[in-house]
């Protein structure tokens, strides 16, 4: 199963060129059983990263453009009078789907977004009193703009911190851009990907990255950096439990894509950017130097 | 660059102003006041632009400004005394906030301000002002310490608890090292500024110069007996005999001059002193006077080391007394000198008077001289006289060219000064040895600490004269005008308008405040005698009495055990701490690991993983790569993995790492 996911990595960068290491994280992510945020400009790739990405791993796929005029009914779904059985049936919404991209979530209202996140921690929705499960496995890649861009009503931290993951895409190295210019239309390569997984294969993924040993050091490294964000004064929040919860996940799912059954501080490392800007930094994730310098501040030794 | 770049933490910043201002404030008395105004200047400047409302300077103004203030310095002192070189350290520690960026600058700015810091204790050595520079030795650690530790949240961190655990773990070394460490003098003596030196009876006496003592409060020495005070009318504390009179002033004829070094021929019989009556010893604290004449009551029979005898049976020492000095001496209250004969050297210096001054006087002394059988019912004629209607005032009336003739004759008021010097011309006329001794009169008695104080309002003046059988004899007339001026001090002998003059006229208002003071005084003196004063000799006490010899090898030898044990106690925690909680094997392992190749020119980066680390040195050095890589993973299989790896495989590969076998 590792083949297939070092596969899956191999089979989304032919598409999305040159970004292996966002890629690697997004699948992580997915691994980790959590929702993955991508902020970036328009036409950076996050539309193809989230279709290729569905395409392989076998996830069923939808997509839902934000708008400000955009209601909670329009992603839950809807129940409405069907004449001829005299009774309401009921019409699901985008949101009933594995992967669901939902593409500038900052354009819509609140109300809106709130509907999103909420349905995205409980896995499942309720509508007209009746609660609906969500499908399995469930995946969100929601994507923003950076918020300095007019007309947008930008994510509190409280939801922030339902997403596992914040990254962004950036623009492509030289070498990455000279390929894409040369290769064919994105769409079409997308439909030629092969499907290497299956939901159940997921699941199974899923429950092999649980039994992950973290022994006591590598623990005790996790929380000396989880400590630090608390109390240092450079972080405008330290990191919740929840988030911390988290960045081990996350590190576990990294562990497991490195073919390794033991985590090891790298594995933390490789992971703390994405899982902890967005969370201590509310107001300036774009900011890589504070992790940086998180990261050097403790040793992997006590 | 940003002023965001520029600016320090706010609370560092905050605390090094506050700092400075404590330090600077004792020091603004002595510095030239423009000084003081470029320290407000610059401080506030510095608040100002590192909150973002005052442009920073750039590198061509900050040269500007210290050369300007260098300038100022140059036109302000024209010499290199203490005060120039305070004023230029001072001007350094302020200047230096024009350019404070980095924490290291405050670390700089930190380590000059205990200095300046010093130098608040060469104006003052009292006991508030060493309080008040431990004060601010305090707060400049505090500054360090938040300096150091950065911007912290409030109430994460508290510095202040921080300094002062530090410290009252500091303070058993340095009182340890106060106690222990062998005494050294002062190697150089800083000159006092001429200003402040003008304290103390002075080696002349011109008309008013007592008066004018006698309006300063200061203290001029103090004195501890052992055993009873001695009363009021025995103090007399001597320091010159005065026996050159030139018509106005009293000075020292060459022979007595305790400056001039003239005094080393001595006729044997002189120096005899036959000593009767009740003995005193006493310690003498004496307030630095620029002067190198010392005080005693009487004829002192024995004194302290470094200290000579002069004619005049006044005690002088060889350089002047340019900070506190304590000496002791034992004297009797009847004491007999050079009764047997007058030297003809020192006759005919005690009864020269200037040939055409004071006519009157002289026609007077002749013929009451031939009146008188002797000369004791000459002098008691004298004093008589002026008993009869002369006053004693601190606000004399004028007197011309022949001040004696016109004092006896005309004015008829005056003081100690008026007095003396009219009496010793009279028995000079008269042809009977006399002369002139001024020092102090009386003192105060501390109730707290029991010790007596004399003060410059003290200063006093007498006479003596040379009888035959009697050598010489003390006689104040001022105590037959005004008797309680000798029994109970000046203060009691002047009517209130009189009184006002005095130096101490301000607190004898308030009985509360002299109260006050007499407390603090004692403090002061407790202080100086046995922490400022601690000197080889009271050492040399202490260890006797501590250790029962004062050998220097002992002294050594207990100074090194102290040291050691301290040593010891500081470091046994930290070690016993590390042993209760031994990190295990693998991590110290990797540690050493680290270190070796640390050495070998490639350290591991703060936070850096094992594994990222191996490899990042594999790519530098490829020879070291294959020995890392079976290190590295060994250690993740101990640590990250729970599992039990061969120790001795770890020895091996670090002892291959280290003797550079893979070369």
């Amino acid at each position: 199963m590792r083949d297939n996911v070092s596969q899956v990595v191999a089979e989304v960068g032919k598409v999305l060129l040159g970004k292996e290491r966002e890629v690697q994280l997004a699948l992580t992510c997915l691994l980790a059983n959590g929702h993955l945020l991508i902020e970036d400009l328009p036409g950076m790739g996050k539309t193809t990263l989230a279709h290729a990405l569905a395409k392989v791993v076998g996830l069923n796929y939808q997509r839902v453009q934000f708008t400000s005029d955009m209601l909670p009914a329009d992603i839950l779904g809807v129940s409405i009078f069907d004449q001829a059985a005299s009774e309401f049936s009921f019409h699901p919404g985008p949101i009933f789907s594995q992967l669901l991209l939902a593409d500038e979530i900052n354009r819509t209202t609140p109300k809106t977004q709130s509907a999103l996140l909420e349905a995205m921690e409980e896995r499942q929705v309720t509508i007209d009193g009746d609660t609906r499960p969500l499908p399995q496995p469930f995946f969100v890649i929601a994507t923003q703009n950076p918020q300095s861009q007019m007309g947008t009503f930008p994510l509190p931290e409280s939801q922030l911190d339902r997403f596992l993951m914040c990254i962004s895409l950036g623009y492509p190295d030289p070498e990455a851009e000279m390929a894409l210019f040369k290769g064919g239309d994105s769409r079409r390569l997308i439909d030629q990907l092969p499907t290497l997984m299956t939901p159940a294969t997921l699941l199974s993924i899923r429950q092999d990255i649980e039994k992950i040993s973290a022994s006591d050091s590598v623990l005790s490294y996790l929380q000396r950096l989880v400590h630090l964000t608390r109390h240092d004064s450079q972080y405008t929040h330290g990191l919740s439990p929840r988030g911390a919860l988290g960045l081990l996940h996350c590190a576990k799912a990294w562990a497991y894509m490195q073919n390794r059954d033991y985590l090891i501080p790298e594995d933390i490392q490789a992971v703390v950017p994405s899982v902890v800007t967005h969370r201590v930094m509310a107001d300036s994730f774009s900011e890589q130097a504070p992790m940086e310098k998180l990261l050097q501040s403790v040793d992997i030794l006590p | 660059m940003s002023a965001r770049h520029l600016s320090l933490p706010v609370p560092t910043l905050g605390w090094l102003l506050i700092t400075q201002a404590l330090i600077l404030l004792p020091l603004t008395v002595q510095l030239p006041i423009w000084l003081t105004g470029l320290a407000l200047v610059v401080m506030v400047w510095r608040l100002q632009s590192s909150r973002g409302r005052w442009p920073h300077f750039g590198r061509w103004y900050k040269v500007l400004v210290a050369l300007a203030v260098m300038a100022g310095l140059a036109a302000t002192f024209r010499n290199l005394a203490m005060n120039a070189m305070v004023s230029l350290l001072v001007a350094g520690f302020v200047l230096k906030l024009l350019e404070l960026h980095k924490p290291g600058d405050v670390r700089a700015l930190s380590y000059l301000g205990y200095f300046v810091i010093g130098t608040q204790l060469l104006y003052t050595s009292g006991f508030v002002g060493s309080v008040y520079a431990l004060l601010c030795v305090l707060v400049m650690t505090v500054t360090l310490m938040v300096n150091h530790v950065g911007a912290v949240p409030a109430g994460q961190f508290k510095p202040i608890r921080k300094v002062f655990m530090m410290s009252a773990q500091a303070l058993p070394i340095m009182l340890a090292l106060f106690f222990l460490v062998p005494r050294i003098g002062s190697l150089w003596t800083v000159p006092l500024n001429s200003a402040t030196g003008t304290t103390g009876v002075s080696s002349s006496m011109s008309p008013g110069d007592i008066a004018s003592l006698m309006q300063s409060d200061e203290v001029a020495l103090r004195a501890t007996f052992e055993g009873d005070i001695p009363e009021s009318r025995q103090l007399y504390w001597r320091a010159l005999v005065l026996d050159h009179f030139d018509g106005r002033t009293w000075s020292q004829s060459s022979i007595q001059d305790v400056k001039a070094r003239s005094y080393t021929r001595w006729r044997e019989s002189d120096r005899e002193l036959q000593v009767s009556g009740k003995r005193y010893d006493y310690e003498v604290m004496l307030e630095p006077t620029d002067e190198n004449w010392l005080y005693t009551l009487a004829a002192p029979a024995s004194y302290s080391e470094g200290i000579w005898l002069s004619r005049g049976m006044t005690l002088y020492q060889r350089d002047a007394v340019s900070q506190r000095q304590q000496y002791s001496v034992t004297t009797h209250v009847n004491y007999t000198n050079q009764a047997e004969g007058l030297s003809e050297l020192l006759r005919r210096v005690s009864l020269r008077i200037p040939r055409d001054s004071n006519p009157a006087t002289r026609t007077l002394a002749e013929q009451w001289r031939r009146q008188a059988p002797n000369d004791q019912v000459l002098i008691q004629r004298f004093l008589d006289h002026i008993q009869a209607d002369f006053s004693y005032t601190l606000q004399p009336p004028t007197l011309g060219e022949h001040s004696v003739d016109e004092f006896l004759t005309q004015t008829k008021a005056g003081f100690c000064e008026h007095f003396s010097s009219s009496f010793v011309f009279f028995m000079r006329a008269a042809g009977i040895p006399a002369r002139v001794v001024v020092g102090y009169q009386g003192g105060r008695i501390n109730p707290v600490e029991g010790y007596l104080t004399v003060r410059q309002l003290d200063a006093h003046a007498w006479a003596e004269v040379w009888l035959e059988g009697q050598g010489w004899v003390r006689v104040d007339p001022t105590s037959a005008v005004s008797p309680e001026r000798i029994d109970r001090g000046v203060q009691y002998s002047l009517d209130s308008a009189d009184s006002e003059l005095l130096g101490d006229a301000w607190s004898r208002r308030f009985f509360m405040l002299s109260n006050l003071q007499l407390r603090l005084d004692a403090f002061n003196y407790r202080w100086h005698r046995w922490v400022m004063n601690y000197d080889k000799a009271k050492q040399k006490a202490f260890m006797q009495k501590l250790f029962g010899s004062s050998a220097p090898w002992l002294m050594v030898l207990y100074v090194m055990a102290a040291a050691g044990i301290m040593v010891v106690l500081i470091l046994l925690p930290n070690f016993v701490g590390k042993r209760a909680q031994r990190r295990p094997f693998v991590e110290r392992w990797y540690e050493k690991l680290c270190r070796q190749l640390a050495v070998q020119g490639y350290p591991r980066r703060s936070g850096e993983g094992a594994r990222d680390y191996a490899q990042r040195v594999g790519q530098e050095a490829p020879e070291l790569a294959q020995l890392l890589a079976e290190s590295t993973a060994l250690f993740e299989q101990a640590v990250y993995q729970n599992e039990q790896v061969s120790h001795s495989r770890l020895r091996l590969l670090l002892h291959l790492i280290k003797s550079k076998k893979y070369r």
